[in-house]
């Protein structure tokens, strides 16, 4: 409850400057005032945005009223770009929800066995006319038409030039209609409104600095510490203040946009989800502030964790927008735009991110709290970030368990070990692809090398282990440890991979997990394994061992490449 | 007399600095026990282990018989601590301040317990202005108030005058004058007159090393053994500090 008596003076504290106060009612009233007339300008579909390259399916719906139309279907199902959805109705709402990317009818009257010159009509959306489903659309009606002309040059021997014609017609399925006549483009209403919802989030730096490195540069720190409150509840009561005060900014402003007309198809989830962002960043926020030494470092150290915030956000929306994929249902910003512009999204999508938001905002908080407790991290000489990372890696095995702590310590290592083998598999890609050339060698070099790296960093954990806590190892523990780390590496590696398949080659989730978890992770858990063993057991057998887990992955790897080649 | 301070083999490092050797020390209750040493001796790093704001490296520091660190809530209501700068909340006023640490350190009818503690140290007329518009003089006083506002069983005062006017400075030695053998008081001062008049005991600190313990009169007398003549508390300082 102390924790509530720093979060009410803190909040006392931003809601006393008058400046901050004056910058944020300005800021309002401007967003009240330009967002309608950005509204209004993009509604009048003027916007000519280019779909970028579609390397997979592009979403073509197809309403079908002819009952004579063989050769075109041929055409459509046989060209690779497109996927085809077939409609009874003229489907303008799945249109506006960006579920395809146009439709073309095929009217009642298209008759490939008569002789007259036919025409379908292809229907895209005027808020965002997509090239390359114009042309992937013509591309099909050309090659139907060619071969309906071929036909009927062999049968009646006539030339009649193009059998079909297209018939391209913008509608604008991608506005929202409300009561009031008022119109709202999906570009307004999926991509500037949700990034203004953000623009709290990203002004909450200033508060953060003056709150945390604020308070150590005026010493008032001093007097904080030395009442009976701990540093966790100081933290905490911190964090709650910024947190209430910026969601609730962000609460403010889903209202504003709303109350001038602007429609929000989901306020409350919307709301919630910039909470839980909320809470993240302001506690990743706070720990960087803590570990800066002034006032310049903070704003440096906030500005260096902003600025790619602000690209990972714009870089979502923007690919979502012109090229949307399931992946994108898991990405916190997207969901916003989609809880904005009502675009559908799973609900076990949403509570899965609000929950791990939220227990990612909680461990990181934790963290800050146990920063506030070093007495060099507030009153100096700063530690490096190596001693903060030696002093982490000993509290983890300061758990009374030993096995729990070594398992621990092996999974959170696991992204920094993925991060690290992938840098150096990449230098060395490029290297051997330099030194050989794109050969079958240079390849099968790669190969090697990643495995023999993999197998070297994933055993880290062992290594730590081995040096701070001998006596804790037996064969049997340092297996269990190296196949931990394994599992983690496995984990980090599928995270990813997922993403990229499912953005790329729209490979199903589901589909990739199993199919890993069936082949890659048995490689990973063996490997480390026998890995870790070989470390413990040093010597010539530890060599042999070790060269047999290079060899277990290796093998894999090549089999793998043999399989997709 | 019971022992209400003790240090026990306190050391202190930050990475490579030691800031407090193997301090060891005991202040009794209703003592004013002072604590001198050139800048960087490490007696504010001292005090701020007793009061909780740094952990030592190693060895004890017990307060009332509870361990400093581990019943860290309980000291703390133990201790009214006034720093070296009177480093306040700028936006609040004093009355504003009082209240909030007083919500921290539940403290019962607190408005009136706030306005005896201004009307105190002289800041009635001042009690809901900006502490921003205050002088050094003004804000230590303040600062004051907020030590004694849990009404502590022992005070720990850093550098409490330095920096004030003679007259203001002259005021907060009666202040605390009038604690003697109702509150144990630890005074951190550079300034040796002020130690002399004011503690019934002195330990001289340097280097983080506690190098004289003991009355200001008996540590004069040794000096005048040595051959001084009527040495002053300064002598004292500055014969164990200069080593001569």
């Amino acid at each position: 409850m102390r924790a509530l008596i720093i979060a009410k003076r803190e909040l006392w504290e931003i809601l006393s400057n008058k400046k901050f106060m004056l910058a944020f009612i300005v800021q309002t009233l401007l967003l009240l005032a330009l967002l309608p007339a950005f509204g209004n300008l993009f509604a009048e579909g003027n916007l000519a945005l280019p779909t970028p390259s579609l390397r997979g399916f592009i979403p073509m719906g197809v309403v079908v009223e002819s009952d004579d139309c063989e050769v075109l279907l041929s055409a459509l199902e046989g060209n690779e770009r497109l996927k085809l959805y077939h409609f009874s109705y003229p489907p303008e709402e799945e249109l506006r929800r960006g579920l395809i990317a146009g439709y073309l009818l095929i009217p009642s009257e298209y008759s490939e066995s008569s002789l007259k010159a036919l025409e379908v009509q292809l229907f895209l959306s005027q808020s965002i006319k997509s090239p390359s489903a114009l042309d992937a659309v013509k591309e099909s009606v050309d090659e139907a038409s060619r071969r309906l002309s071929l036909e009927r040059q062999r049968q009646l021997n006539l030339h009649l030039g193009n059998a079909i014609s297209l018939k391209r017609e913008f509608l604008k399925p991608m506005v929202v209609q409300k009561g009031d006549d008022r119109r709202f483009s999906s570009f307004f209403l999926a991509y500037l409104v949700p990034l203004v919802l953000f623009f709290p989030i990203f002004m909450s730096g200033g508060l953060v600095i003056d709150m945390i490195v604020g308070e150590k540069d005026r010493k008032t720190i001093e007097s904080l510490l030395t009442a009976p409150i701990s540093r966790h509840e100081i933290i905490t009561g911190k964090f709650l203040a910024l947190w209430g005060f910026v969601t609730a900014e962000c609460g403010v402003w889903i209202a504003g946009v709303a109350a001038v007309g602007i429609p929000v198809a989901r306020p409350l989830e919307a709301f919630l989800l910039l909470a839980a962002i909320n809470a993240l960043v302001i506690a990743i926020a706070m720990a960087l502030a803590l570990y800066s030494r002034n006032l310049k470092e903070a704003n440096i150290a906030l500005m260096l964790f902003y600025v790619p915030l602000f690209v990972a956000l714009i870089y979502a929306l923007t690919i979502e927008f012109f090229s949307p994929r399931e992946f994108f249902s898991y990405i916190p910003f997207n969901l916003i735009s989609r809880a904005v512009s009502g675009e559908a999204f799973a609900d076990y999508a949403f509570s899965l991110i609000i929950a791990l938001l939220s227990l990612s905002a909680l461990g990181t908080l934790g963290a800050a709290a146990a920063l506030s407790y070093r007495d060099d991290i507030i009153f100096g000489p700063r530690p490096s970030v190596a001693k903060l990372l030696e002093d982490a890696v000993e509290a983890v095995l300061s758990l009374k368990h030993p096995h729990l702590a070594s398992v621990a310590l092996a999974l959170l290592l696991s992204p920094v070990v993925f991060l690290a083998a992938t840098a150096i598999e990449v230098t060395l890609a490029v290297g051997a692809a330099w030194l050989l050339g794109y050969s079958t060698s240079s390849l099968y070099l790669i190969i090697l090398f990643s495995a023999a790296v993999e197998e070297a960093l994933k055993l880290l954990p062992v290594f730590l282990i081995l040096r701070k806590r001998r006596r804790w190892v037996n064969t049997r523990s340092v297996a269990l440890v190296a196949a931990t780390a394994g599992a983690g590496f496995f984990l980090v590696e599928t995270a990813l991979a997922g993403a990229i398949a499912s953005l790329l080659f729209r490979i199903p989730l589901t589909a990739l997990l199993y199919s890993r978890v069936s082949t890659t992770l048995v490689m990973h858990l063996v490997a480390s394994a026998i890995a870790g063993i070989a470390i413990y057991r040093r010597g010539r057998l530890g060599l042999a061992l070790l060269a047999l887990a290079v060899a277990v992955h290796t093998l894999f790897n090549l089999l793998l490449v043999e399989v997709a080649l | 007399m019971r022992v209400m301070i003790h240090f026990e083999r306190v050391t202190k490092k930050f990475h490579d600095i030691t800031a407090l050797q193997e301090l060891t020390l005991s202040v009794r209750k209703g003592e004013i026990f002072g604590f001198v040493g050139p800048n960087g001796a490490g007696k504010t790093t001292a005090i701020r282990i007793l009061c909780g704001a740094l952990k030592p490296t190693s060895g004890k520091v017990t307060v009332a018989g509870m361990d400093v660190t581990e019943r860290s809530t309980e000291v703390k209501r133990l201790i009214g601590y006034l720093p070296e700068e009177p480093n306040l909340y700028e936006r609040m006023t004093p009355r504003q301040l009082l209240r909030f640490f007083a919500s921290l350190y539940g403290v019962a009818d607190a408005d009136t317990r706030i306005d005896e503690l201004l009307a105190l140290v002289g800041m009635q007329e001042k009690a809901d202005v900006r502490i921003a518009t205050f002088s050094k003089g003004m804000r230590q006083r303040i600062s004051i108030a907020r030590a004694l506002l849990h009404d502590p069983e022992i005070l720990i005062l850093d550098e409490p005058t330095m920096g004030l006017d003679p007259l203001t400075a002259r005021e907060i030695r009666e202040f605390i004058a009038s604690f003697n053998g109702k509150k144990t008081v630890l005074l951190c001062t550079h300034y040796m007159p002020e130690a002399d008049l004011l503690c019934d005991r002195v330990g001289i600190l340097l280097s983080g090393k506690l190098v004289a313990l003991g009355e200001p009169e008996q540590l004069k007398a040794e000096l005048v053994k040595e051959g001084y003549e009527s040495p002053t508390l300064e002598d004292v300082f500055l014969r164990y500090t200069r080593g001569g």
